[in-house]
């Protein structure tokens, strides 16, 4: 917050130096126009990213959210180095077992290690979540981009077709997809990039709406340049506050999505398995070891916190406009 | 206004369209015949009169007919894992249980929802705000699965306060209401909290206060009134969450309710059943939706104003 400098007056020097009444000359002097001033560049300029960061910083709990997410990747890409396990290896003498200082999260109903199947979970969770959103991001993207550059007709449409399938309810056309095209990582992958990239088009088009008809998009227009390098260059650059946003906010959907499908048998595929997986498998056992149902479901719990939290930080700082 | 409801109705026979017809290219792309099984068990010829039987040697756009048709007169086709069950039927027996728990799941959703929202606002910042927040932090990160095992375990095996299998008796009803209300309850709190907040710090509060109202009937008859408008509009997506998360309560509780028979289709890949429940589903939130979307532009006409897509 700017504050102009309030004039200090001294009272024991009023006394002395104080103008005579009458003589305007003395009393109003005039200011001048200090042109070096007027340009003078107090601080540096601050880029979008720079002053986002700014805001995002001074926000805890977004920050503690972000710190976490980038632990959890971390543990998915290198988590297999933290145990010494094979998550699919069975011990069958040592079923079922508490947390010990040999197994951290005990052992599940064949005598699999636990704590490396939570880690192989998460990695397997985190990739459906984040290849999902890759894609249905990239189609949304696209889809909004073009709907909003051509307008008119075809804008009209292509919204159209959005309203309609926006309609549908997307849970019961994921348990449709995936029955179609069989259970497994790569068919969860797709029928989530399918249903997805409705919400990130229409955000997408109605910012590029907006930024359509800016001044720099004018000059760049008049400059010769396409309109599809336009749109490459300076409208989806510039809406990329609110994609991002959007597909923070998206993954704690996804991971929840696969943990509901899991429980109704449509989730990943043996051997792999989620932590959607491992909760739906310990919750059958839940009445005698009730540990096994704890350590998934607190990861997932703690994975969609986390998301959450970075996710709503990063709307306030990227884009205070959409904040509520 | 009518115009209002004309372009709602419109839209919304197009989405029921399209649903159709995206199920039916859907079930159609799956590799093989319905009665592949059929074939394992009985041979070719069987097999062959089946097809036959059901029509599935016509050409695809003959099929395509016949489904819609059926589709507007109702039918929904028939079982394929229990023959001679019409899937009508099964929906006509086992949608009544559903339907109640699901209903009573959205009344207690928006009922303890608001009332949580409103004393958060209220206290904002006190303890009161902080229990509500955690509270509402846990049921939105937590799958519904987990909360209903956890309370058959503490208040149901543990504790013996209430029956965890069926519907027969209201104390049936207590634990998968609670399992099935939780998510939307955290949902619609964190909503209301931020509306009221939102119209607390309007002008006209500040002057229903300064004319001398009491606080209570402020918030009552101005802030309730205004807040809770963005909430009544999540009934539609409240509605769909408690539809899918009845899938998985349903089969925790074993309540023979619709929910319940998804999943059971789904396991055992009566591809049928499962698309015509997808549809009966599907045609149940978008007609609620379509109620819900003109009701509002009775109720509120400012409303109309966020449906343009401008």
């Amino acid at each position: 917050m700017y504050e102009p400098d309030s004039p200090t007056i001294d009272p024991a020097a009023q006394t002395d130096d104080w103008p005579l009444p009458g003589d305007p000359t003395i009393l109003f002097l005039p200011m001048g126009t200090d042109v070096a001033m007027l340009e003078r560049i107090d601080r540096e300029s601050m880029s979008f990213w720079q002053d986002s960061w700014r805001r995002l910083r001074k926000n805890k709990l977004a920050l503690t959210g972000g710190v976490f997410v980038i632990l959890f990747t971390l543990i998915a890409i290198f988590g297999p180095m933290l145990t010494r396990y094979n998550p699919n290896s069975q011990q069958l003498r040592l079923t079922n077992q508490g947390p010990s200082a040999t197994h951290w999260f005990g052992t599940d109903q064949f005598g699999r290690d636990l704590f490396t199947r939570v880690v192989y979970g998460i990695r397997i969770s985190l990739i459906v979540a984040y290849v999902s959103t890759v894609f249905s991001v990239a189609i949304g993207v696209t889809y909004g981009t073009v709907s909003a550059v051509l307008g008119g007709q075809v804008d009209n449409v292509m919204m159209r077709i959005v309203d309609i399938m926006m309609g549908i309810p997307s849970l019961l056309y994921l348990i449709l997809l995936i029955v179609v095209l069989g259970p497994g990582l790569w068919s969860i992958i797709a029928a989530f990039a399918l249903t997805g990239w409705l919400g990130m088009a229409r955000m997408v088009r109605a910012e590029v709406l907006s930024l359509k008809n800016r001044e720099f998009v004018l000059a760049s227009r008049a400059l010769g340049t396409r309109m599809r390098t336009i749109a490459a260059r300076h409208l989806v650059p510039n809406a990329l506050g609110t994609i991002i946003v959007l597909a923070t906010l998206s993954i704690p959907g996804a991971i929840f999505a696969e943990a509901f499908l899991s429980y109704i048998g449509l989730g990943i595929t043996a051997p792999q398995a989620s932590l959607g997986v491992l909760a739906s498998d310990a919750s059958d056992t839940f009445m005698t070891f009730p540990h096994q149902l704890l350590f998934p479901a607190l990861a997932i719990s703690l994975i969609i916190l986390f998301f959450n939290f970075l996710g709503d930080g990063l709307r306030d700082a990227l884009d205070p406009k959409m904040k509520k | 206004m009518l115009r209002m409801t004309i372009r709602i109705v419109v839209s919304t026979v197009l989405t029921l369209w399209t649903i159709a017809t995206i199920t039916f290219v859907l079930m159609h792309s799956i590799p093989g015949s319905p009665f592949t099984r059929i074939d394992d068990e009985f041979g070719p010829m069987i097999q062959a009169m089946m097809e036959e039987r059901y029509g599935l040697n016509d050409p695809l756009h003959v099929q395509y007919g016949r489904y819609l048709a059926n589709l507007v007169r109702g039918d929904l086709g028939f079982s394929l894992t229990r023959p001679g069950l019409r899937a009508n039927a099964i929906i006509a027996r086992t949608f009544p249980p559903s339907a109640r728990l699901g209903l009573m799941a959205i009344a207690l959703s928006f009922t303890t929802g608001i009332l949580l929202g409103v004393t958060a606002a209220v206290n904002q910042g006190k303890m009161a705000d902080k229990i509500a927040l955690f509270f509402a932090t846990l049921g939105i990160t937590t799958p519904n699965f987990v909360f209903a095992t956890l309370f058959i375990y503490v208040f149901g095996v543990h504790l013996r306060w209430f029956p965890v299998m069926g519907i027969d008796t209201p104390a049936h009803y207590v634990l998968p209401l609670v399992a099935l209300s939780i998510g939307t309850v955290a949902f619609v709190s964190r909503l209301t909290r931020s509306s009221v907040l939102d119209v607390i710090r309007q002008d006209f509060i500040r002057t229903a206060r300064a004319k001398g109202l009491t606080r209570q009937s402020v918030l009552y008859k101005h802030v309730l009134r205004n807040a809770i408008i963005p909430v009544i509009t999540v009934l539609g997506p409240v509605l769909a969450t408690t539809l899918t998360g009845s899938f998985v309560i349903e089969s925790i509780f074993a309540i023979p309710g619709l929910g319940n028979q998804l999943v059971n289709a789904v396991s055992n890949r009566d591809y049928t059943m499962i698309m015509a429940m997808t549809l009966f589903f599907s045609f149940i939130l978008v007609l609620g939706n379509m109620l819900v979307d003109i009701l509002y532009s009775v109720v509120d006409p400012r409303i109309t104003l966020h449906n343009t897509n401008k």
